[in-house]
């Protein structure tokens, strides 16, 4: 498991992590990079690790950054929480350059976390860790009742859908009668 | 954690992963998510070759659809027989119906308080030779079950149908 300190976004990390060590240490020494979520703790991940995320690799390959250069300037992932993050980390480095398994039961199982493990997943794109969360998803509603299945979904009713649609078009309404007051006071 | 606060491919993930079972019941929740599982769910229902009822001496009814790939259950049909109290109600046609899930997670419609206010099945199906046009023909009616072969092209037994 990968320690963590604190640090800032901007600033260089003193000390930063460590990820774990295989038992069997590669040849060619491996790089690192540095990220950090809305709590700028800075975690130190090795380049096979962050392989698993399409948009870290992306951006690594896009913008051609040197070890140096990243341990100076951390991704910033100022719309993921700290601990969201280390989970997604922590996942990175256990199924570092491992075949993914077909089940993960190592999500976490209160529903609020799960949420933004899922968002954070979807949006750094890692694809086979949102395979398994969106399947942890799915099995939360296994043998409910659909009244159940509002309450753990927060679906609403079609009352409160009606009743948002017609506030979203009051408010649409309100807006564009406002703009038009708008564009009648420039042209005076 | 509220469904619709995901985005879109990620709802459409969640949803592929739900059994059709529990997308049915699913389906009941708001009007919103029945019409989200027609849109999203369009390949799945697609891949479903056919639905398969099956009834048992006890005239018990089970349901199967059979995808491409895999099968399964759907649903059964039992006699409302010992009171349960862990069932839950669903208005379908107008009618409430009491449905529980047993303890291999099959979802059960027991339907022996209630007076299913159905209109007898009416169904027909055909299929063209393509050697020579001609086409053979199922039709379900009432309690009738037949079966035919017709000297006829697609367009005839449309036409005879009509």
């Amino acid at each position: 498991m990968s320690s963590t300190e604190q640090g800032t976004s901007s600033a260089a990390p003193a000390e930063p992590t460590t990820a774990p060590e295989s038992a069997a240490a590669p040849e060619v020494p491996e790089s690192f990079y540095y990220v950090h979520g809305k709590d700028k703790v800075v975690h130190k991940v090795s380049a096979g690790a962050l392989q698993h995320s399409a948009l870290i690799h992306g951006m690594i390959s896009n913008l051609g950054y040197t070890e140096e250069q990243a341990k100076a300037n951390p991704f910033p992932f100022e719309n993921i929480d700290g601990d969201i993050l280390q989970m997604v980390v922590d996942w990175c480095n256990q199924h570092k350059g491992k075949p993914t398994p077909p089940e993960d039961t190592n999500l976490p199982k209160q529903k609020e976390k799960l949420f933004d493990l899922v968002l954070a997943v979807n949006y750094l794109e890692i694809k086979e860790l949102l395979t398994y969360c969106c399947k942890q998803v799915a099995m939360m509603v296994k043998g409910k009742s659909p009244e159940e299945i509002r309450e753990i979904w927060m679906i609403p009713t079609d009352a409160e859908d009606e009743a948002a649609e017609k506030e979203a078009k009051k408010r649409a309404g309100k807006e564009a009668a406002g703009e038009t007051a708008a564009a009648a006071g420039d042209a005076k | 954690m509220k469904l619709f606060k995901f985005p879109y491919l990620v709802q459409e993930e969640i949803l592929q992963n739900v059994k059709s079972s529990e997308l049915f019941l699913l389906s009941f929740v708001s009007k919103k998510i029945k019409e989200k599982i027609k849109s999203s769910q369009l390949n799945r229902f697609k891949s479903i070759d056919y639905i398969r009822y099956e009834c048992n001496h006890d005239g018990q009814i089970t349901v199967y659809n059979h995808p491409r790939d895999s099968w399964g259950y759907m649903l059964r049909f039992v006699k409302h027989g010992k009171p349960h109290n862990d069932y839950f109600q669903l208005k379908v046609s107008g009618k409430m119906i009491n449905f529980r899930h047993v303890q291999d997670d099959v979802l059960t419609l027991m339907a022996g308080d209630v007076k299913l206010n159905t209109d007898p099945i009416t169904s027909y199906t055909y299929v063209v030779r393509e050697t020579d046009n001609r086409v053979a023909s199922v039709l379900i009616q009432g309690g009738t079950f037949s079966f035919g072969v017709w000297d006829k092209t697609e367009e005839e037994f449309l036409r005879m149908m009509d």
